[in-house]
């Protein structure tokens, strides 16, 4: 999935939440270019209207249905159903790569993360690490230290 | 004292990658383990943590998303690192959070039984990154035994909704081979566990994150590779 697609699901998502709340939901056509997290100024704000309006509909004693609307809308996406992540991910990026190449350089150009897998998080390196497999303070103590062995080299 | 979240990264807006629904995923810091391909090594690479968070101050940064977790039954993925490091957290954040928030955690298990036992009645989902069943290949990818592991699989069949674990079993270059996941799957699935998710680890992925290992000079795990 690139960030073209998650931004259009998660309109899709703000407009069945507005339907099932019958709330008017008139949005402008997104102009940023290139691949999108959700979390652009234009999302963002969208996002924070639609609360408003339910907000409204709260205080005026209407019903606000928020639950579940919208499950349909990501079922079936989740990261169980992936067979072969090293293969789809190898598609999406050259798939990104591909626009990526295309729109460096715009304004509001947005680098989009090649892919995401399940449980990953950005790299950042601080200036002052370590990167000699330095034991971070926070974990549980070892029993049994590991003896460092040779790498055998698989044929 | 209050539990604190020591924090590697706080991921927005994450669909179809850690369980059902929009989810974030806040990652922590620390691991018992040093796999050799680890996804985010930054774990226990890096000296401090990217941020540490109270209860109330996670709370806050993720409610931005509310909206989307509450319609499309998604919530938080506390992974990491090990997010069982942070189990007085974890149960202390389902107690101040909504409560239509769904609570999933990502882990290897590779801890003392009684962090699994704090948050157990907690948590929603449970995402189980098994690495292998079979003792001699998961020392040889993590560095460590995996007694710990095997008993909170045993404590977690029975305390859990086998239909809310899903055990992922990597297939991984190097370290073990399809017959491998095929055999781990059989155990899980004998000891009760019902779904499973047998996938190709992209190690590509882990390595692009440890750079070029000619840069230290030296592998940082010692982790023997089987043959």
């Amino acid at each position: 999935m690139n960030g073209k697609d998650k931004c259009r699901i998660l309109k899709d998502i703000r407009r069945q939440i507005a339907e099932h709340n019958d709330i008017e939901w008139v949005v402008s056509e997104c102009s940023h270019k290139g691949n999108c997290k959700g979390t652009c100024p234009k999302c963002e704000s969208e996002v924070r209207q639609l609360e408003r309006e339910l907000s409204l509909r709260r205080k005026l004693g209407k019903a606000v249905a928020i639950t579940g609307v919208s499950a349909a809308c990501v079922a079936g996406l989740t990261g169980c159903s992936l067979e072969d992540v090293a293969d789809f991910g190898q598609e999406i990026v050259d798939n990104i790569r591909d626009i990526a190449q295309n729109l460096k350089g715009d304004p509001g150009y947005v680098d989009p993360d090649p892919y995401q897998l399940e449980g990953d998080v950005p790299y950042i390196v601080y200036p002052d690490d370590d990167l000699s497999g330095l034991i971070a303070p926070y974990e549980e103590p070892v029993e049994d230290e590991i003896v460092e062995e040779p790498v055998e080299v698989l044929h | 004292m209050e539990p604190v979240f020591h924090s590697i990264g706080v991921s927005r807006l994450r669909i179809g990658v850690d369980g059902e629904g929009v989810t974030t995923l806040a990652a922590g810091h620390g691991c018992p383990l040093r796999c050799r391909y680890c996804l985010n090594p930054q774990c226990f690479r890096s000296t401090k943590p990217l941020r540490t968070y109270t209860v109330q101050e996670l709370l806050r940064e993720v409610s931005i998303d509310d909206l989307y977790f509450q319609a499309t039954g998604g919530g938080i993925v506390f992974g990491g690192g090990e997010p069982l490091l942070y189990a007085d957290f974890i149960h202390a954040f389902r107690q101040a959070c909504p409560a239509e928030w769904k609570l999933s955690l990502e882990s290897s298990l590779a801890v003392d039984r009684k962090e699994l036992v704090k948050v157990v009645n907690d948590l929603d989902f449970f995402l189980i990154d098994i690495k292998d069943m079979n003792p001699e290949i998961y020392q040889a990818y993590t560095g460590r035994d995996n007694q710990k592991v095997l008993l909170n699989l045993e404590y977690l069949v029975h305390a859990a909704d086998p239909e809310h674990v899903c055990i992922r079993i990597p297939l991984i270059e190097g370290f073990n081979t399809e017959k491998d996941q095929e055999k781990s799957r059989d155990i899980l699935r004998n000891m009760g566990f019902i779904k499973f998710d047998l996938f190709r680890y992209d190690t590509g992925r882990g390595k692009e994150k440890y750079g070029n290992q000619s840069d230290t000079g030296k592998d940082d795990h010692g982790s023997q590779r089987l043959r």
